[in-house]
């Protein structure tokens, strides 16, 4: 590979690669340091049935000596992060145009489609109808659709298919009662 | 009945063979599919395998960690992209190979040697597991089980992530999610804000795992997915191998499959790292090293070689000491627990008859793996054309419906998502997942050691409840926390071991396939 070709293909790399942040990295090791030190604050708060015997742990040491720990490693890399220079990230991939979008949709729709299966059973013109097919044939026929299936195969027959798949392995086989 | 019968008759049923098929299915799937990883795969089954008995469950999940170890040569062959990491190494010849209008003789050669050197590792496991479980046993007491969980954590710390301190963050985030709940030896409850569900099992091992590894992973593919600029390689040429070609892959084959079984047995070092250490030394030993990286033959048998010799050694770990010996151990071990089976020194000496039952699977699902990939290759390349809005809602719902499988109860379901999202954070911003699953899994176990440790310690000399073996154990854990962070210093070097490894193997100017093959893998 010749020295052009070289430096073409390492950039042509390089764009799909997020690009170094250092205040990532501090902001990574700060929260870090918050979320340790409220261990250690909550450590201390709970409440003890009775005094442990002597060279016995009781409930707080251990929570304590990892949020110890956990502090000197969180203070320790946001030393470095302020001394050093950003951080190279070539192991990830860049985030797309729409990736967040689609994330935060699947998210909604996943919770929304926890929160109706959790009623189980609904009854519906005098007939009590298990939610758990129909809100799973919503919930696939959205994500396709979201994700970027069209047409009534990935729609229709994808969603009703897998459903009852799940529901024949689930429910029918391993008798779990969804 | 002795052990052998009886482990060997336990897997004399319709329901074994029928889970091991089942196994089979999903676990070539999920290795042909790159970003489906079998650590992912065999979390998502861990949901509904749960429902099963001991030995059925087994067969389901080794048999994916298997089949995956054959599925995920595929697509490294064909578009250059590593199936799940511990086919990396196959990509730097099985590639080339591929635009040679070799691909047919790669993935052969690749399937067979795989199942050679599953079979070699298996050897290892068969010999090695009930006699390291004895010693373990034997002389390990609290203090020596305390210090070697330790050194597992910290091994892993050092192997999975670029920045140790990022690893140890992990790893303690893991261990205080272990410490929440009910503490065993006084009642009281740690970190419950009063939910109930927490109170009583503290959080779901299952449904950690499958966030971090699946929901994360799935979530971090609809952020950053594009249009796959490789096309797979259709013109797939001659299958099988002439006898000179099996000649010269004997060499590489011996040297491999040494490297695999010995990278196997070290705490949390996986396929990924022994299929690159195997590459390598082959090429080093090889009179066609020079062709090795363009095309060689003897190249894909070295990296399929040592990736696919690590399982027994793995296994051999996981079983015999309980510290897993790679990821998929890692998960492997959350759902043994469930079941009541807590790998470790009394596992196979008090249960001979799991080993040979474990054994009978391994090897009984190689066997059906190889005739698989060498039947179904054809077949096998279309699943890479699967679009991600079939793929995506697929492995959402069952990452749902399997976490939800585990208890009857939408509170892990919310566990899982919630663990999804924080990892992707933790994905996003370099923190490892691997410490995080092992802290949890091992917290508990290294307190209650912890715990009589300080009690044997009342009274008593340092040296006389501190063994020589715990002494030793602690010093690796330091050195194995404190080396990557002293050849990073001395090197200006932020790799894992495995990019490290790659980078050097593959030299430092060719970034072309690394970029491809980097971004694959992650």
């Amino acid at each position: 590979m010749s020295g052009t070709q070289n430096s073409q293909a390492v950039a042509e790399y390089r764009e799909g690669v997020p690009a170094p942040s250092r205040r990532m990295e501090v902001m990574v090791a700060a929260v870090a340091l918050a979320i340790i030190v409220s261990v250690v604050l909550l450590a201390q708060q709970i409440e003890l049935r009775r005094e442990s015997a002597p060279g016995q742990i009781d409930a707080r040491f251990w929570p304590t000596v990892l949020g110890c720990t956990g502090a000197v490693a969180a203070l320790w890399r946001l030393a470095l992060v302020l001394r050093g220079g950003p951080v190279e990230r070539d192991d990830l991939e860049r985030v797309q145009p729409g990736g967040a979008g689609r994330l935060a949709m699947t998210l909604l729709l996943s919770v929304v489609y926890v929160a109706l299966w959790e009623q189980r059973t609904v009854v519906a013109a005098g007939f009590q109808v298990q939610v758990f097919p129909v809100v799973t044939v919503l919930l696939l026929a959205g994500l396709t659709w979201l994700y970027g299936g069209r047409g009534w195969r990935a729609l229709i027959l994808f969603p009703v298919g897998a459903t009852a798949l799940i529901y024949v392995l689930f429910h029918t086989l391993l008798r779990i009662p969804l | 009945m002795s052990a052998f019968a009886e482990g060997l008759s336990a897997l004399i049923s319709l329901q074994v063979l029928w889970c091991m098929g089942l196994g089979l299915v999903l676990g070539l799937m999920v290795g042909a599919f790159p970003g489906v990883t079998a650590t992912m795969a065999v979390a998502l089954a861990a949901g509904f395998t749960l429902t099963l008995d001991p030995i059925p469950g087994l067969a389901v999940l080794l048999t994916i960690y298997v089949a995956a170890n054959f599925g995920d040569r595929i697509p490294a062959i064909l578009i250059n992209t590593p199936g799940t990491p511990a086919s990396i190494a196959t990509t730097l010849d099985g590639y080339p190979m591929a635009k040679n209008g070799q691909a047919g003789l790669a993935l052969t050669m690749s399937a067979i040697v795989s199942a050679l050197a599953i079979v070699v590792s298996m050897v290892v496991f068969v010999v090695a597991a009930i006699p390291i479980a004895t010693l373990a046993r034997d002389y390990f007491r609290s203090p020596e089980l305390f210090a070697l969980v330790v050194f597992g954590l910290t091994v892993m710390i050092g192997i999975s992530s670029r920045s140790v301190l990022k690893g140890v963050l992990g790893g303690v985030f893991g261990l205080v999610l272990g410490s929440v709940g009910l503490y065993a030896a006084t009642g009281d409850q740690r970190f419950t804000f009063g939910s109930p569900n927490l109170a009583q099992d503290g959080f779901s091992f299952i449904a950690v795992i499958i966030g971090l590894f699946g929901v994360a992973e799935l979530f971090d593919q609809m952020l950053t997915a594009h249009e796959r600029k490789v096309k797979p390689i259709s013109s797939l040429g001659r299958w099988w191998p002439n006898r000179q070609e099996v000649r010269s892959s004997v060499k590489p084959f011996g040297i491999s499959s040494g490297v695999g079984v010995f990278v196997g047995l070290v705490p949390a070092a996986g396929g990924d790292i022994a299929g690159l250490i195997g590459w390598d030394r082959s090429r080093r030993a090889s009179k066609t090293g020079a062709t090795y990286g363009k095309g060689n033959l003897e190249g894909v048998v070295a990296a399929d070689t040592a990736s696919s010799a690590t399982l027994g050694g793995s296994l051999t770990t996981t079983m015999a000491l309980g510290i897993p010996g790679d990821s998929v151990m890692a998960v492997m071990i959350g759902s043994m627990l469930i079941w009541g089976l807590q790998p470790g020194p009394r596992l196979f000496t008090e249960q001979p008859e799991l080993l040979v039952s474990i054994a009978g699977i391994m090897l009984f699902a190689t066997l059906l793996s190889l005739v698989a990939s060498l039947a179904r290759l054809r077949g096998m390349v279309r699943l890479l054309d699967t679009p991600n809005h079939l793929l995506w809602p697929v492995i959402l719902i069952f990452c749902i419906v399997g976490t939800y499988a585990t208890t009857n109860n939408i509170f892990p379901v919310g566990t899982m998502l919630a663990f999804g999202v924080i990892g992707l954070v933790f994905k996003r911003t370099g923190i490892p997942a691997g410490p995080v699953v092992l802290g949890l899994i091992l917290g508990p176990i290294a307190e209650e050691n912890l715990s009589r440790t300080l009690v044997l310690a009342q009274g008593d000399s340092f040296f006389s409840v501190w063994s020589p073996i715990a002494l030793a154990l602690l010093l690796f854990s330091v050195t194995s926390l404190i080396w990557p962070l002293l050849s990073r210093l001395l090197r200006h070097d932020r790799r894992t071991l495995s990019e490290s490894i790659a980078d050097d193997v593959r030299g430092a100017d060719e970034p072309t396939d690394d970029a491809t093959t980097t971004r694959g893998i992650q």
